[in-house]
């Protein structure tokens, strides 16, 4: 039996449905924009008004949704046009799922953290609906959970330290005598602490960023040089898993097959750049059997710096690889399940690069290899320049 | 033979350090707080301190103000170490006087062990394997490499017995 079938009331007229729209409109938290198709607002409601300062709606309908609508990243940073998903699906009718971002409340210096979508309206006006929604109190409860989540990491590396420091002992003919086979115990027990360890120190490394603790310390950087340290610190592990490791040539580009050796510029956070790199590359090397090849490349593509890691490895399914970047995920099969790993690696790698304003992705398939794509807001040598300048000045006239 | 004072809180930690320091020739005296550690410094004067950062009663930065300002104990050497990685605790270890600075996620208790030997000079830092030990080389007066990099050490450089996370 019909759930919507069971009961003869009455349905409401059309006006009376129209009336209960209105209702909902008026009433909800939510903040509701109706622009035509050229990105004009026809319709603001309450919340919305409420939310940009607008004053009335008078002050809205005509304008264009850029001029209330303000949007800088959920950090605090300006975004560019590229960055910027509102104004890109604005711009080209599409829509855009839940954006989070921070919100310029009228002419004042506040900022409301917003969550936003954009729906194209199905009907032949061409308008687009934009709703958005204060999360402030959503945020809190997400940081209660990650301050929670760091508190208890940090708390358990002591005795994490401790059980790996007594193992050492134990292993360390200079302070211990065993037998061969307590060696052998021991040395399992101390992979497996090892490794608790990892996953406590991932842990605590996601929820820095997550709960705003550490934000990028950006630093004007010449990047073909930069990569190049960091690959360069993996050859000698690589030399031992009898890996091919090599920075630059010979590589797989998205855009062009050619390879020069530029000079790049970017903007990014050393560390976050050391971490993510770390990160690709240690997976490259985990994931690629003895024999095989890793290489590491840096181009300058139009107005982004793209860094690509490829490996001759045992490669991600599709199925996989649509999760790979989400907490925890780990590809589950036969080889990964002998190879272990946190399965943070690769959020974490997400997380820095879109707090960088970069984007990651990868392409694989299973058995035949991955490559590993981060891109990244690039520098003209103009803007190094001016922006090494102001960096100077910040670190010798600024307060430590 | 040159002694080294241990300041750490946690009462197995300062256990493991003092048995693996001790295995190495050195004399070994420990204090579980800043407040001892002074006193202890003054009594029994130790060629290095290892200590750790964030301490009950007085932090281990304080420790050191107060070490670097008092002058039987201003030239005791110092190898802090911490768990938090944060550039400004770095630059103020420095400012401070401190030879070095360790992150305890990113060594082990070995590259303590090295850390002690270059700064005492007393055996060159030995790599990964317990190799044949080469003649001794000078310490270098100023505090050394690790603290004063612009971009941070890759964590893949370190050795394999790793004091908290693995490789």
């Amino acid at each position: 039996m019909s759930l919507f079938s069971s009961k003869k009331t009455k349905k409401p007229s059309a006006s009376e449905t129209s009336g209960l729209a209105e209702l909902a409109l008026k009433t909800i938290h939510d903040g509701v924009l109706i622009t035509d198709r050229n990105n004009i607002i026809q319709f603001i409601n309450p919340a919305a008004i409420t939310m940009t300062d607008c004053g009335s709606a008078n002050n809205a309908i005509g304008l264009d949704y850029g001029l209330l609508i303000k949007l800088e990243s959920k950090e605090g940073r300006e975004l560019s046009d590229q960055e910027n998903p509102l104004l890109n699906a604005m711009k080209n009718n599409q829509p855009l799922e839940s954006f989070r971002g921070s919100l310029i409340v009228g002419q004042t210096n506040k900022r409301l953290p917003i969550s936003i979508s954009v729906l194209p309206a199905d009907n032949l006006g061409g308008q687009k609906i934009i709703t958005f929604r204060n999360i402030t109190k959503e945020l809190e409860e997400e940081g209660a959970q990650t301050e929670f989540i760091s508190t208890a990491s940090h708390e358990m590396r002591t005795p994490v330290a401790t059980i790996d420091g007594y193992l050492s002992l134990c292993l360390n003919p200079a302070t211990a005598t065993i037998d061969a086979r307590a060696k052998g115990y021991l040395d399992a027990a101390q992979t497996a602490s090892k490794h608790l360890g990892k996953l406590f120190q991932d842990l605590l490394d996601a929820t820095k960023l997550d709960d705003g603790r550490i934000r990028p310390k950006f630093k004007p950087m010449e990047m073909v040089g930069a990569v190049r340290t960091i690959t360069n610190s993996f050859q000698t592990r690589a030399t031992e898993a009898k890996l091919n490791l090599r920075f630059g040539s010979e590589d797989i580009s998205p855009s062009d097959s050619r390879r020069l050796n530029q000079v790049v510029y970017g903007f990014v956070d050393p560390t976050f750049l050391v971490e993510i790199m770390s990160n690709l590359i240690e997976n490259a090397l985990k994931y690629t059997p003895a024999g095989g090849s890793i290489y590491v490349n840096v181009l300058g593509d139009g107005d982004r710096v793209l860094i690509n890691v490829t490996d001759t490895g045992i490669g991600i399914s599709a199925d996989d690889l649509a999760h790979i970047f989400q907490k925890f995920y780990r590809a589950d099969n036969s080889d990964t399940r002998e190879i272990g790993g946190t399965g943070l690696g690769l959020y974490l790698v997400k997380q820095r690069v879109e707090a960088m304003g970069g984007r990651v992705w990868a392409e694989s398939a299973f058995g035949e290899g991955s490559t590993f794509y981060v891109s990244l807001p690039r520098l003209t040598g103009e803007e190094y320049e001016k922006r090494m300048i102001a960096f100077n000045n910040n670190i010798n006239g600024g307060i430590k | 033979m040159s002694k080294i004072m241990v300041v750490e809180d946690d009462a197995s930690l300062r256990e493991i350090y003092s048995i693996r320091i001790t295995a190495d020739g050195y004399d070994v005296v420990s204090a579980g707080d800043g407040e001892e550690a002074l006193a202890v410094a003054v009594r029994e004067k130790p060629d290095l301190i290892l200590s750790d950062v964030m301490m009950p009663k007085i932090s281990g930065f304080d420790m050191l103000d107060i070490l670097r300002s008092t002058p039987e104990t201003a030239d005791i050497k110092v190898i802090m170490m911490t768990a938090l990685s944060s550039d400004d605790q770095r630059a103020r270890g420095e400012r401070l006087g401190a030879n070095r600075y360790l992150v305890k996620s990113q060594v082990g208790i070995e590259d303590v062990v090295n850390a002690i030997h270059e700064v005492l000079g007393d055996r060159p830092a030995v790599p990964q394997s317990a190799a044949a030990q080469p003649a001794a080389q000078p310490t270098t007066p100023t505090p050394s490499q690790p603290m004063t990099q612009p971009v941070p050490q890759p964590m893949p450089q370190q050795p394999q017995t790793t004091y908290g996370p693995a490789q």
